[in-house]
């Protein structure tokens, strides 16, 4: 590894963490599929007025030129686009995300597929294996699939034939993406999340909802060693890339708290 | 690039509270082009520094005044880790700017530094382009200013780049494709016409040239090697200029489509299947929009002009009329 990809956060960043928002600002919530992305979505939808808050349908389907036209006229766009849907606004919006521990994150997505889209499983095991029959998808062929790899980091830089694979670029490139995000937030420390979003466009305190679209409690296999080591080789980048944005999530946390504790004073 | 995708509508509106920030690269036209801009606002909209020397020449103005600026535009930066103007302003502007070929604004560089003496008389072209001191005037100008600052610790890199050149080429494309409008030097009124239409102004009758060079200079009259220097020093803003201009040509295209669509189809019954011929006319090395194939047009133009009317002149006349159109609106 280069000094590119070094875990250090860059922490002494200048930009501000607050914006006011304008009356053309807008907001694209980059939903990257289980982060709790559902229970933000919630609270975004309250703070603008109605008609102004525009969910896209799951699913990555091609771009229409209605969905531009929606997303022209919202305040806040959801979605789970990537990165470079921000191509399709004519003013660059504010981008906001949620992350979320990447092997978590994969359980989760597999078992929500289990639950409610077994064909799409099927589909992408298929994929990677033409010739497989029916027979039920296990986590680790669910873990094998290239296009479900890293996807932190790949709705984080979009679809990017221009950088070349073993994806340490595509890590860095992630990096530089999260510096110019408004805000994200971490699944595993929602509420902080909550607190820090609100801050930075100026929202009052948020009241915490219930949890929307969370998984049973009793669905997260034991992680075995064979598990960790497979996981450790297929999303690997990934993982690095989440400890980075766990350090800048703290150095943003923290420097919100300063600012709030100066202005009580 | 992009030309079979949708495409996101081209006209801003600007309100009350927007700011409008114009990223001036030296030698693009920039001085000509904001004696326009400034033209769109008022005196006291329009923030008056060129470039920020020190944080103490901002903390002059109140934050009043800062807060009523509407208008910013200057060799100010804009990456995240930039001791930005945007802290006083917005983090998110509507950003504009022009990209020039990068030999010759290059050269331009060097010839206006030569006159305004701030490079020695004795100081060759050679010397210009590799001396350090001079590097950050030379390499990659374009590219490093339109990404600014992405990463903490780093100076502003004329050796050492921060990250992979492939990063900071798409950062740099992304920071243009996401801008409000993008132009080019080399087709200075073309882009005045875009602009124009992009944020409803007016297109001005002449446009005059600020700061150019006295005389011009061809390029192909330096020896092979400093061609070669040059073009080592400006690898990634030769890539960046060539994505500009593919995205020039396509917001144009995509205007001019417009445009065609709502002032001209009421006088020509052929208009939409001419809009692509109006735009072969007035940027003659862009290609025919998909589905138009060449085939096609050649076919159009045979039924909207069997007489084998000049069609040069055709096109001409469509395209006259429709910026006259642009100008009285």
């Amino acid at each position: 590894m280069t000094q590119h990809s070094s875990i250090q956060p860059n922490i002494e960043s200048t930009r501000p963490l607050r914006h006011r928002l304008r009356k053309g600002d807008q907001i694209f919530f980059l939903h990257i599929p289980k982060t709790a992305g559902t229970s933000l979505m919630g609270i975004l939808e309250n703070q603008v007025n109605p008609g102004e808050f525009f969910s896209f349908p799951d699913g990555l389907e091609t771009v229409q030129p209605e969905t531009i036209t929606i997303a022209q006229k919202a305040r806040i766009v959801r979605g789970h686009r990537m990165y470079d849907f921000q191509r399709y606004f004519t003013r660059r919006p504010y981008v906001i995300t949620m992350l979320r521990n990447p092997y978590d994150r994969v359980i989760s997505n597999f078992a929500h597929l289990q639950r409610n889209n077994p064909e799409r499983l099927l589909k992408l095991a298929r994929m990677t294996n033409p010739a497989r029959g029916d027979e039920p998808i296990t986590l680790e062929d669910f873990i094998n699939t290239p296009s479900m790899q890293n996807r932190l980091i790949q709705f984080l830089t979009g679809f990017n034939g221009a950088l070349k694979q073993p994806f340490t670029e595509h890590l860095a490139l992630a990096k530089v993406h999260l510096e110019y995000l408004a805000f994200f937030g971490l699944k595993e420390r929602f509420d902080d999340s909550i607190k820090l979003l609100a801050y930075t466009f100026g929202w009052s305190p948020i009241k915490l909802e219930e949890r929307l679209n969370a998984a049973p409690a009793d669905s997260k296999p034991d992680l075995t060693p064979e598990l960790a080591a497979l996981f450790e080789k297929t999303n690997g980048l990934d993982m690095e890339f989440y400890q980075y944005a766990v350090a800048l999530f703290d150095h943003r946390f923290q420097k919100m708290e300063r600012e709030l504790k100066e202005q009580s004073r | 690039l992009i030309s079979n995708r949708p495409r996101r509508p081209l006209r801003v509106t600007l309100n009350k509270d927007d700011v409008l920030f114009f990223q001036h690269i030296p030698k693009t036209g920039g001085l000509s082009l904001i004696a326009f801009l400034d033209s769109q606002f008022a005196q006291n909209e329009i923030f008056p520094l060129h470039s920020a020397g020190s944080e103490g020449e901002i903390s002059k103005f109140t934050p009043e005044q800062l807060q009523g600026y509407r208008l910013i535009r200057g060799h100010f930066r804009f990456g995240p880790y930039d001791n930005g103007i945007y802290r006083y302003f917005t983090q998110n502007p509507l950003r504009i700017t022009f990209l020039r070929e990068p030999i010759s604004r290059t050269i331009s560089a060097y010839r206006h530094q030569r006159r305004i003496q701030k490079v020695g008389e004795e100081t060759t072209l050679e010397d210009y382009l590799t001396d350090p001191q001079y590097a950050r005037f030379v390499v990659d100008l374009q590219t490093r200013l339109t990404i600014g600052k992405i990463k903490a610790g780093t100076a502003d890199w004329t050796d050492k780049k921060p990250l992979p050149d492939s990063v900071l080429l798409q950062v740099a494309k992304e920071n243009l494709e996401y801008m409000a409008f993008v132009g080019m030097t080399e087709q200075f009124k073309a882009s005045m016409q875009l602009l124009c239409h992009t944020f409803g102004w007016r297109m001005p009758q002449d446009i005059p040239q600020i700061n150019s060079s006295p005389e011009p200079f061809d390029p192909s009259t330096l020896p092979p090697s400093t061609l070669e220097i040059i073009k080592e020093k400006t690898r990634l803003d030769a890539e960046l200029y060539e994505f500009a201009t593919r995205l020039f040509q396509e917001r144009y295209q995509q205007m001019v489509d417009n445009l065609v669509e709502e002032n001209y189809d009421l006088r020509n019954p052929h208009a939409k299947e001419a809009a692509p011929l109006v735009a072969t006319v007035l940027l003659p090395d862009m290609p025919p929009p998909s589905p138009w194939s060449h085939k096609v047009i050649r076919s159009v133009r045979r039924r909207l002009f069997p007489d084998g009317t000049n069609r040069e002149a055709i096109y001409s006349r469509m395209r006259d009329s429709i910026f006259k159109r642009l100008h009285s609106s």
